[in-house]
């Protein structure tokens, strides 16, 4: 099962620190890695919000990498 | 004037082996009226044949930006530059190339190689006349161009390149023909074309040139138009009137700068917009994709990293050979003859924030200040608010 992961990469969430969100992703452990896809999206129109990620089909308003990697879990486990 | 050509003019030069400088040199002039292209090659080589083309082609710009016609610019050349006493030969070649925007030519050539004139890839004839000019023979000839034909003015190294090795001849026409055709399929600016072709010249010497070697690629092409879409408009009812002003424009290169004006372009076209994977530059935020759509950027960040880059651009007008959006936009703002900006105002109060703590320029005033940067460099901007 794989489960994606859409960083935005508008201006107001690149500033907000979107990147360290991205290194985390494509840093994860391996058992991680082959199930998860990650890739970017346009504005989401959360500008104030973000960071935003949309991790299936969950939106996380002022995303950090520990609230992305909980979604993904979460996700994960609801899944299985 | 009906037709409004625009010239494109690459130039490159070689050396001969073991000389720091080289006798070639080409003066580009540019008006409104015209294009004209100075080229001389110095008697012999090393710093006295450089100095006298140099010599030779300053003389001819300075009296041509005085809109001195080209007769007398030849006339003035011929009578004061020196003859060697022993070969009776004059120091340095001329040649004079003017191209008006309506396709007319005119050229003077003394003692250079002739100019070669190709169109659909295959080569023309150009019917010159014998003319005295201040005692000197030149051949003059008057003709006309079309969009998509190819100018090469070539010094004598280029046509004698590997003679009595690679070749028992030398290069020749029609090896120098065949190079420029190989290079000109494959890029649609002249500056690689005529790189490829001292390229082509420096091998044929076994990258020993027996001859200075310059190559002149001159192409003559519509003009170019890009439009650029940044913001979305102040009123949201105005969306699709705005994206419908933006794809009404036929034959231009389409770019919009901004993730919203993405989305929205993408809505109104019923289209989807892939945000590319890649994040080729850290500071720059990755490009999308629009299918009917050339390029796709992110908009504050893009737009001041790009003004920036071509406040920078170096004097060959190259940009660094990267992908990231803000070079992207440079490059296609370069390659633009007509730049039609279309700026929604509307405001992203969550970027108001960013703009005074990183001392970035609004969507307006980096417009503005391309603009002044853009007509700088001969290209005619118009700016349309929303």
């Amino acid at each position: 099962m794989i489960v994606p992961v859409k960083v935005c990469a508008g201006t107001s969430c690149h500033l907000l620190g979107n990147q360290e969100i991205i290194d985390v992703l494509e840093n994860m452990p391996a058992q991680y890695q082959n199930c998860i896809m990650v890739g970017f999206t346009s504005c989401f129109g959360a500008c104030e919000q973000g960071p935003c990620v949309l991790v299936s089909d969950k939106l996380i308003y002022q995303a950090t990498p520990e609230k992305v990697i909980q979604a993904i879990k979460e996700e994960l486990r609801s899944k299985k | 004037m009906v037709m409004t050509l625009k010239i494109d003019v690459g130039v490159a030069s070689l050396s001969k082996y073991k000389e720091e400088v080289c006798g070639d040199t080409v003066e580009i002039v540019k008006t409104e009226q015209s294009t004209t292209i100075v080229f001389s090659d110095g008697l012999g080589s090393g710093i006295k044949a450089s100095i006298l083309s140099i010599l030779t082609t300053k003389i001819a710009s300075g009296l041509l930006k005085r809109n001195v016609s080209l007769e007398q610019v030849f006339e003035t050349i011929a009578d004061t530059l020196p003859t060697c006493k022993v070969r009776n030969l004059a120091y340095s070649t001329l040649s004079i190339l003017r191209l008006y925007p309506d396709g007319r030519c005119h050229l003077i050539e003394y003692d250079n190689p002739s100019l070669l004139w190709i169109r659909k890839k295959k080569p023309l004839s150009i019917k010159r006349k014998k003319r005295q000019i201040a005692g000197k023979e030149t051949m003059e000839a008057q003709f006309f161009i079309e969009p998509g034909d190819l100018l090469v003015m070539i010094s004598d190294g280029v046509i004698n390149a590997g003679v009595g090795g690679l070749f028992r001849l030398g290069l020749g026409y029609e090896g120098v023909i065949n190079s420029v055709l190989d290079w000109a399929i494959e890029y649609d600016d002249s500056q690689p074309v005529a790189e490829r072709v001292t390229d082509v010249v420096d091998a044929c010497y076994l990258g020993r040139p027996g001859d200075d070697s310059t190559s002149i690629i001159i192409t003559a092409r519509n003009p170019r138009t890009a439009i650029l879409l940044t913001g979305p408009p102040a009123n949201p009812k105005h969306d699709q009137d705005l994206v419908s002003k933006f794809l009404e424009y036929k034959n231009v290169r389409r770019i919009i700068c901004g993730g919203a004006t993405g989305n929205l372009v993408a809505r109104e076209m019923g289209r989807e917009i892939k945000t590319n994977l890649k994040y080729e530059d850290p500071s720059v935020p990755p490009t999308a994709t629009i299918k009917g759509i050339d390029l796709v950027t992110e908009g504050i960040l893009t737009l001041n990293k790009c003004l920036t880059k071509l406040k920078n651009i170096d004097q060959d007008k190259k940009t660094e050979p990267l992908f990231d959006g803000a070079t992207l936009l440079c490059q296609s703002l370069m390659k633009a003859d007509r730049i039609i900006f279309l700026v929604g105002t509307a405001v992203n109060p969550a970027h108001e924030e960013f703009m005074n703590s990183l001392q970035l320029l609004t969507r307006m005033e980096v417009i503005k200040r391309l603009q002044t940067l853009l007509t700088e460099m001969d290209k005619e901007v118009v700016i349309e608010k929303y």
